[in-house]
């Protein structure tokens, strides 16, 4: 899978976890940057990006990940 | 020894002339020894055996979790235990005694009790989160294990945050601890001018604030009506002050070393929703518990699950919040817990703020629907004024209850609060409350100076708000501290109130 299929499948799952078909996702996404996106819906999130990639976070990086693109970095290393 | 006392700046002026007079590789070893000898200074050998042995089982168990992965899981469960088997044995002794006595009232009935009498070692609520929070994260395999004790313990002890906070985290915390600073006038200048301000909170606003939150509370049966609520905001502040301003002085004796703590208050008041208050309030506190125990609680299978079973019962949107409401009144029960055994603090700082939440949570179709028949815009200023004061009043109505000895006085405050006594707007009444007219006078100019500076952090960011500190602002500071801190001879501020936790 490359970058860009990774963020075309995150671009998904962020759209059906909030909702909203407007969200685009990239490198620099932050939690800022998506209204609904807070402590209380990010493990709904990172459960739903596991079970789209097939792949599990370890909690370090569940607490520790600072944007979208580290959560890809993640991915592809996993993928890989 | 506290942050305010002349011991106190003796110490910090005898460390820091050691610190910088010594050889770079040395500092942190000075570090080490002032944190270890403040902590013998304030709680005895106890606290220093009680600190000890915590700091050497989770320096050990880490390295043995990172020498040994197949047995980890063992190890963390382990030491883990162990620490908060520790902090659970000081801190909530008495818990049982305190839920039977609050049941007995609640059944009106009478419980004759003597709570054991067991002290605490010094710190032990605050260093057990942090230690125990880096043993995770190496169990995790996010963090290397740190090899040094030394580092490790002074991680855990460093003495400006051990008593009251912030919570480190070590990757945020060991770059510039171990650091051994070079000699930087900004960094003594910066330092100096936020324990100043600390001092300011603390000596000039908190303790004037005590005097009448104690009047007034102390004789809730006699001060009713206008005085409670007048009481419940003047504690509202006395807690912030007193807890910002003891983060204040513990960021700036950090920073004359060259070390930097991590912000713990970001201007609580003026948050719209309770929510956002705690995003603002004791920040490591609840990222602690959000990190280390609701996100971890969430990804079990049992919480999926009910996920699982909550989208099918009631829609997708809805459904997925069952957990996170089950695991915010898990987290909030324990984060009262946290402050001590006894169920004011339980459902005051805890529960009641979960419950809150939980019901804005549910509510949230509600909220846009109301948003979109009336026509409101979120972001009139009227409306944000509205939201801020609705948030003052609830979370304020939570800290009566943490101020509260028992529910039952808490309940006593609260029906007296609506007696109709309007007391306090005579001029008889205002000068009852336990402080003269000038005093009061003082106290008023330098809650407008707390507020001015709360609005120029807000919308200029902690940054400008330290660049602002100019040296004519220095001296002005430093002679309202020494002119309005100073009670008269013999008078003792009181202790902080995060101190005892």
């Amino acid at each position: 899978m490359t970058r860009q299929e990774v963020f075309t499948r995150l671009d998904e799952v962020f759209q059906d976890v909030f909702d909203n078909e407007e969200i685009h996702v990239s490198d620099e996404t932050t939690a800022e940057d998506i209204e609904d996106w807070d402590s209380l819906d990010h493990i709904s999130l990172i459960v739903a990006v596991e079970n789209a990639f097939g792949i599990k976070f370890g909690m370090g990086q569940v607490t520790r990940m600072k944007n979208v693109g580290e959560m890809a970095d993640i991915i592809l290393e996993k993928l890989g | 020894m506290t942050f305010v006392s002349y011991e106190f700046i003796g110490f910090m002026g005898a460390a820091l002339a050691i610190y910088y007079g010594c050889r770079q590789r040395f500092r942190v070893a000075v570090l080490f020894a002032a944190s270890a000898v403040l902590l013998w200074l304030s709680g005895g050998p106890e606290s220093v055996a009680a600190y000890g042995f915590s700091a050497v089982t989770v320096w050990a168990g880490a390295l043995g979790i990172e020498s040994s992965r197949k047995r980890a899981a063992v190890i963390y469960w382990c030491i883990f235990t162990l620490n908060l088997a520790l902090l659970a044995l000081f801190q909530y002794v008495n818990f049982f005694g305190y839920t039977m006595k609050e049941i007995h009232w609640l059944m009106g009935t009478e419980w004759e009790w003597e709570p054991v009498s067991l002290i605490a070692p010094v710190a032990v609520s605050f260093y057990t989160l942090t230690l125990t929070g880096y043993l995770t994260e190496v169990y995790w395999g996010a963090l290397p294990a740190e090899k040094s004790l030394m580092r490790l313990g002074l991680f855990g002890g460093f003495f400006p945050q051990m008593a009251m906070g912030p919570i480190a985290r070590y990757d945020r915390l060991a770059p510039s601890l171990f650091a051994g600073s070079a000699f930087d006038k900004e960094n003594l200048f910066q330092g100096f001018s936020r324990i100043l301000w600390g001092l300011f909170e603390k000596l000039v606003i908190s303790e004037r604030l005590a005097m009448i939150v104690n009047t007034v509370y102390g004789d809730y049966q006699t001060y009713t009506g206008s005085f409670l609520v007048f009481g419940a905001v003047c504690f509202a502040f006395r807690l912030y002050t007193d807890f910002a301003g003891a983060i204040d002085i513990a960021s700036g004796c950090a920073r004359m070393f060259g070390v930097k703590l991590e912000e713990n208050f970001r201007q609580p008041f003026y948050s719209r929703t309770v929510a956002e208050f705690w995003r603002r309030w004791h920040i490591t506190l609840g990222g602690w518990f959000k990190d280390f125990l609701m996100y971890p609680m969430l990804k079990t299978a049992g919480f999926q699950s009910l996920g699982a079973w909550g989208k099918k019962r009631f829609g997708k949107k809805q459904g997925k919040k069952i957990p996170v409401i089950g695991a915010l009144l898990i987290v909030w029960f324990l984060l009262g817990l946290w402050h001590g055994g006894k169920w004011t603090f339980i459902i005051g700082s805890g529960l009641y703020h979960g419950i809150l939440m939980s019901l804005a949570l549910a509510a949230e179709p509600a909220a846009k629907k109301f948003y979109k028949n009336t026509g409101i815009r979120q972001d009139h200023p009227l409306w944000i004024l509205f939201q801020r004061a609705r948030t003052f009043v609830l979370v304020g109505a939570g800290f009566v209850l943490f101020r509260s000895d028992s529910l039952e006085m808490a309940w006593g405050i609260f029906s007296n609060m609506f007696s109709g006594d309007m007391g306090l707007f005579s001029g008889e009444g205002i000068r009852s409350v336990g402080l003269l007219p000038a005093d009061l006078a003082v106290l008023a100019a330098a809650m407008a100076v707390l507020w001015l500076v709360s609005y120029k952090k807000e919308h200029g960011g902690e940054d400008a708000f330290n660049r602002s500190f100019t040296q004519i602002r220095i001296l002005a500071l430093l002679s309202a501290v020494l002119i309005f801190g100073w009670y008269g001879k013999g008078y003792d501020p009181s202790a902080f109130i995060y101190a005892q936790f």
